[in-house]
């Protein structure tokens, strides 16, 4: 795919239809407050210049359905003056939480999602930055933040679309090139973290909020309603009955299951991204061969305190292509743990590093989170029936959210993987309640 | 092929049935001994076959037949006999079939399951280190071809058998305070590094010939860096794992340590035996499973199957354990014994890296306990041509990146 083909391929993806095309000047679809006026205040902070003045702007919601569950997103062209007289063009994306629907607002509150993301930005990846700073570490691995408003839940960061960067095809996965450049980012990030919680004698621990944590079950009914759908869907397989069998008898201990990938237990632990999938990826094409240059990894929502397994068999479950998924995870996390080790070394990490063989040891405790990945978030993920996909359908157990579900397991794509992986799971003892 | 020591004679045969049988007057009637294996076949003892006809007192007119095995020490050079004597083969294998497998033996009747899992000792001799069996041979049990190695149906007879020798030494070992611990002599162990002359050996083989190859290159190198260190790893692997289930493992289960009955009309395996327990030692059932499927499996049934082998096994492990209330460790969960493998697979490269190459040679030039163990001339070159064999060198190309990747080739695995 080249990348003109990619960038009009995120702009055919439907917009959220818009209401009020007169309202405001220039946002569509966006916050109140979200105002011109507003956007100048920010920019004037970062510029640190109280005379800048915009002259031109036009913002339009950024993503459309099935790209982005975790809030609302505005891609904002900004035209400005600066008291030095330079003109300047910047492009923005405004992250927002979801204001107007109630049901998700009450379904996100106990996650804490956007304090969570705001501090991160705010305080934690500038001290990731400073740590690749010194020991000489130039790589760039997430986008550079403009602003953060905790009162309106806001963030305000560079538009890497404007460098280059664009969202990979969900639906085709990754190849190894790309697989190793994420995989590169995330080890140095997971490193300096590792190394940032040690030297601030453990102030990344109290982020315990992840996906899975042991404050609330509210995303329960997506987990449990995605496994049911699976099951439903394998039992019309003609010798696939007792896998179905097994799902089916996974929910009532799912969530416990999930939770233990998140206890934080002995060995190495890291601040894990924690929704680590093609669309939190922006990646950079060389404008002339078209081959994977760089990516940056965005959107820390469901950052979290533990095992570098939680973002590994994320990853490595949901954004690959069919092969490397089913045949390549072993060498790909042999290729993070070089990084992410010599990170550590270099920095100076007083803990105990693991060797590769035992670091693998250590992930593989947490090995139902391959499982979960793979059979219930990669249909998700893989979603092509994108009229109902939103927030209340993943989160409900009503019938249009039944529905939802059952729709991401048609997908022959979502099926290729219940096939080819029921049976590895299975030996290896993940469908089963009393694992 | 070695003769029959000079000690076994009509009268010495003649005792040992009249023990077993508890008949003072039982009479030999005719008698024929023959040498039962030739090189390369085993390293680990004289075979002679005995074929007996005999009268008891109560029957004095009717012969009994009776086909009997006598596995007797090898008689050894001095240097070989002082290089074995930490692993003390031949006493450890004497008292596991007298004190041993007969109690477990009496476990399986506890709980109704009647199949033998190994052949049963006429007679164990300690001061002339000599065990007679009855001859599986008659009841048409053979040897597999080690060459050929085995497939599935032979692997679930197998692992069955495994699975219940294991299980139930785990449940002897609870109910007798701890009896089987103290065998911890296995190939590796901390009493003796005896067999680097083999293991490091072939390790160093494998490693030159890997240089020479350009995509094992890599490889090799990481062998020569972890030889020193070879030893020291194998011990740290045969330590038994804390807080989990350990068993009183065979040590050495590959082709030649099973007897196969084949069905004469399809030809397919019915039953097996486990023979040999010269090795055992108390540690991780996992290893005997390493051991088996990287020594003795075929291909690509060790590289594509191992994981639903690994269940068939723990089913029935699981099985035997909770039949006898097993309470001493709580009893793994598939998952958690897949942990366990994994936890454990060192042995998987060694066993595929350095053992299975002499089990599948068919070099018979310099194949002779001597050449294996030991570093001169003649040791090395029989090592070096293991390397030639082409299924070998086809099997570690396909496996070299497989354990690079999960860090078995690195000088600090364990730590």
């Amino acid at each position: 795919m080249s990348v003109s083909d990619l960038i009009s391929a995120l702009d055919a993806i439907p917009k959220l239809t818009t209401t009020n095309p007169d309202i405001d000047s220039g946002f569509l679809d966006a916050p109140e407050w979200l105002t011109e006026s507003y956007l100048q205040d920010a920019l004037r902070k970062f510029y640190s210049d109280p005379k800048l003045k915009i002259t031109a702007l036009d913002g339009r919601p950024a993503l459309g359905r099935g790209e982005n569950y975790g809030g609302v997103l505005t891609r904002t062209k900004a035209e400005f003056i600066r008291s030095d007289g330079s003109s300047l063009i910047g492009h923005y994306i405004i992250k927002t939480s979801f204001e107007s629907d109630e049901f998700a607002r009450k379904a996100m509150e106990p996650y804490d999602i956007f304090n969570r993301e705001m501090s991160i930005y705010e305080q934690i990846l500038p001290k990731l930055n400073a740590l690749l700073r010194e020991i000489r570490d130039e790589e760039q691995i997430f986008a550079e933040t403009m602003a953060v408003d905790y009162h309106r839940s806001a963030l305000i960061f560079e538009d890497l679309s404007v460098r280059g960067y664009v969202m990979p095809d969900r639906l085709v996965g990754l190849d190894l090139k790309l697989a190793r450049l994420v995989l590169r980012k995330l080890a140095k990030m997971h490193a300096t973290s590792a190394v940032l919680n040690e030297r601030e004698l453990g102030a990344l621990e109290s982020y315990d909020r992840g996906m899975f944590n042991r404050h609330t079950d509210n995303y329960a009914p997506c987990f449990l309603g995605m496994i049911q759908a699976a099951s439903t869907r394998v039992a019309q397989w003609p010798g696939y009955e007792q896998y179905a069998e097994k799902l089916e008898a996974l929910v009532p201990v799912y969530m416990e299951l999930g939770k233990r990938v998140f206890d934080v237990c002995p060995g190495i632990n890291v601040l894990a991204h924690g929704d680590l999938w093609t669309n939190n990826v922006l990646v950079k094409y060389n404008e002339s061969t078209g081959e994977p240059e760089d990516v940056i990894i965005i959107d820390f929502q469901y950052a979290a305190w533990g095992s570098p397994a939680i973002d590994l068999f994320y990853f490595l479950n949901s954004s690959l292509q069919l092969d490397f998924h089913l045949h390549h995870q072993e060498q790909l996390i042999q290729y993070y743990f070089e990084i992410f080790s010599s990170t550590l070394r270099k920095l100076r990490y007083k803990a105990h590093i693991p060797s590769l063989h035992n670091f693998h040891l250590e992930l593989k405790k947490k090995s139902f989170y391959a499982m979960h990945t793979s059979f219930s978030i990669f249909p998700i993920q893989r979603n092509v029936e994108t009229d109902d996909a939103d927030f209340n359908a993943l989160m409900k157990s009503d019938q249009r959210a039944i529905n939802f579900k059952n729709g991401c397991y048609r997908n022959p794509v979502a099926q290729k993987i219940l096939r080819e992986l029921l049976n590895v799971f299975d030996c290896q003892g993940l469908l089963d309640a009393d694992q | 092929m070695a003769a029959a020591p000079e000690w076994l004679t009509h009268d010495y045969i003649e005792h040992a049935l009249r023990t077993h049988y508890k008949d003072d007057k039982l009479q030999i009637v005719h008698l024929e001994l023959n040498p039962a294996l030739g090189p390369g076949e085993n390293y680990g003892g004289v075979l002679t076959r005995v074929r007996v006809r005999f009268t008891l007192s109560q029957q004095s007119q009717e012969e009994q037949l009776q086909n009997l095995i006598v596995k007797t020490s090898i008689d050894d050079d001095e240097l070989t006999k002082e290089l074995m004597a930490p692993y003390d083969i031949y006493n450890r294998e004497m008292t596991i079939y007298e004190e041993v497998l007969p109690k477990l033996n009496e476990l399986l009747k506890e709980i109704d399951e009647f199949e033998p899992l190994f052949p049963t000792a006429i007679f164990v001799d300690r001061e002339r280190m000599a065990i007679i069996f009855e001859d599986l041979a008659v009841a048409h049990y053979v040897m597999a071809d080690r060459v050929k190695r085995l497939d599935k149906d032979h692997a679930h007879l197998i692992l069955r058998k495994l699975a219940k020798m294991h299980a139930t030494s785990a449940v002897l070992n609870e109910r007798n305070a701890g009896s089987l611990e103290k065998y911890d002599r296995g190939f590796f162990n901390r009493y003796t590094d005896a067999y680097s002359g083999y293991f490091v050996g072939g390790l160093l083989a494998a490693a030159r010939w890997m240089s020479q190859e350009p995509e094992c290159a890599q490889y090799g190198q990481k062998l020569f860096e972890l030889a020193p260190h070879y030893m020291d790893i194998g011990r740290e692997c045969f330590a038994p794992l804390r807080e989990s289930v350990n068993v009183l493992a065979h040590g050495d289960v590959w082709t030649n340590n099973v007897m196969v009955k084949y069905d004469a009309v399809t030809g397919r395996p019915v039953d097996i035996l486990l023979i040999d327990f010269q090795y055992s030692f108390w540690g991780s059932p996992t290893i005997d499973l390493h051991h088996f499927f990287n020594t003795s499996l075929l291909e690509p049934l060790r590289r594509e199957e191992q994981g639903v082998l690994f269940e068939f096994y723990h089913r029935i492990f699981r099985n035997i354990l909770t039949k006898l209330n097993y309470k001493q460790n709580p009893i793994p969960s598939l998952h958690q014994f897949q942990l366990q493998a994994e936890e454990k697979r060192f042995f998987a490269m060694h066993s595929a890296v350095v053992v299975q190459p002499v089990m599948i040679s068919e070099d018979s030039t310099d194949a002779c306990f001597n050449a294996l163990m030991n570093d001169d001339e003649r040791g090395i070159r029989f090592k070096n041509r293991l390397y030639n064999n082409p299924i070998v060198q086809q099997n570690l190309k396909a496996l070299m990146p497989v354990f690079d990747r999960k860090g078995l080739l690195e000088v600090n695995q364990c730590c």
